[in-house]
């Protein structure tokens, strides 16, 4: 398993900052991939919110904790 | 880009820092308090201080979790990863944080099993793939970070796993807020209220702030005119002698927050009776443990965790930093033997804690003047 590490100037994960991305697929259980606009998919939880493909969510920690704007 | 250059403007923001100068009184000074790490972060990296008046002064809160975590609970944490059958999972800010015997980093290097996660999922995905071994999260953070804990939580129950269990250090901003409020060494004029936090908690919760305090409150965004904007509407509030919660961030923050990430914290978490802040001491109510009901995946019930109260080191200042009484650079060891890389303090650990921002974009010219980074950004 790779190690991620924290290398922009806020860290995304610690910070009272989320991450705006967009959902690209849903998956079971809650979970969906995101496009996360620096080129890269990634697999969060949106178990929390209402959300579907092509909305923009607002993701901490992996989890999404609100909806930005929906398609 | 979009929702990024419209916010970094250098006319709009020189056209706002105008209408701010234009409400000052003369002779009055004004204080208000950014709660928020991440807002600490944008101010210093923007320049932001130098669009105010000099009778506006920033004051940095508490609102950076990797900076309130008292070095007890850092401890606390360094003796459950220092068990023979643990793999201790954290963020990537914890790693660094200094207790009194090093960092989880210190550890890690002498052999210890740490590993940096983006987030409790991943701790998850590790205890999958480690049966043999009992995976432990360093849960920290805000209300912005619990709900992702509290659905870690449901999903290992859901799963079954046995080998998976949280450290809980969350804490929860209004609390801390308070402590502010009562300190007598603070005479703030408002406040710029935290935006993702308030994604979950919404705006109510700081009713109590403008109501018994008579200070107004804007949550703000993240951007440098989300910022100087919110300052605006703070100044033009105490201009119409108004105190009240107003929000400033309304293209993500809805007025009730999230209700599902609320249920799932109050499910899966319960208030502690009190809990040690750095630099502010112990505040009751202010932090969450895990619920009864998921017992087993509570760490503090599964190891035996020492709970030594650790005083931090005398030379480190970050209580006075924290609580706004102090600017990072009056610090005694401020960029000497406080920095990012051997930081003594928290508050120069996380690129949210205020030292750190300063340290890192602030230092060079306190003076300067407002031309750089708004406007000349790629």
């Amino acid at each position: 398993m790779s190690v991620p590490e924290c290398h922009g100037e806020v860290c995304i994960t610690c910070s009272d900052t989320a991450v705006e991305v967009t959902v690209v697929r849903l998956l079971a259980d809650g979970l969906a991939v995101v496009d996360t606009g620096q080129g890269t998919e990634e697999e969060v939880s949106v178990a929390l919110v209402a959300a579907g493909p092509g909305d923009k969510i607002l993701v901490h920690a992996k989890e999404a904790i609100a909806v930005v704007s929906q398609r | 880009m979009r929702f990024v250059d419209e916010f970094r403007d250098a006319d709009k923001a020189h056209a706002l820092s105008a209408k701010i100068a234009a409400l000052c009184e003369p002779g009055r000074q004004y204080k208000f308090m950014e709660v928020c790490g991440g807002h600490t972060h944008t101010i210093y990296k923007h320049g932001l201080e130098d669009y105010l008046p000099e009778s506006i002064t920033l004051v940095h809160g508490p609102g950076c979790p990797v900076c309130v975590i008292p070095m007890g609970r850092v401890d606390d944490a360094m003796h459950l990863a220092a068990q023979d059958d643990v793999i201790m999972t954290s963020f990537g800010d914890m790693m660094r944080v200094p207790g009194s015997q090093g960092s989880f980093f210190d550890a890690k290097a002498a052999g210890t099993d740490i590993r940096m996660v983006y987030s409790p999922l991943d701790s998850l995905k590790i205890a999958r793939n480690n049966p043999d071994q009992r995976v432990v999260f360093m849960a920290i953070g805000f209300e912005t970070t619990a709900p992702s804990t509290a659905m870690t939580i449901m999903r290992a129950a859901a799963e079954g796993l046995e080998n998976f269990s949280v450290f809980c250090n969350h804490v929860t901003i209004i609390p801390a807020i308070k402590a502010i409020l009562d300190s007598p060494d603070l005479r703030l004029d408002g406040f710029i209220g935290p935006g993702h936090v308030s994604t979950v908690i919404g705006c109510r919760p700081y009713e109590f702030i403008a109501r018994d305090y008579g200070k107004p409150v804007v949550v703000a965004g993240f951007e440098p005119l989300d910022i100087l904007q919110s300052i605006y509407m703070l100044m033009v509030q105490l201009s119409e002698h108004r105190s009240e919660v107003e929000n400033q961030y309304s293209r993500v923050v809805p007025w009730d927050g999230n209700p599902v990430a609320l249920k799932v914290i109050g499910e899966t978490m319960q208030l502690r009776p009190y809990f040690e802040w750095r630099g502010l001491g112990f505040i009751s109510h202010s932090a969450l443990s895990v619920r009864e009901q998921y017992a087993k995946f509570d760490a503090e019930l599964l190891f035996d965790v020492p709970g030594v109260r650790v005083a931090d080191p005398k030379a480190c200042q970050c209580g006075e930093v924290l609580k706004g009484v102090l600017k990072p650079w009056e610090c005694k060891v401020f960029g000497t033997a406080c920095t990012p890389e051997t930081p003594i303090g928290t508050c120069m650990v996380s690129p949210e804690g205020a030292c750190a921002a300063y340290y890192n974009f602030g230092r060079m010219n306190r003076n300067r003047v407002a031309e750089v980074t708004i406007g000349s950004r790629p």
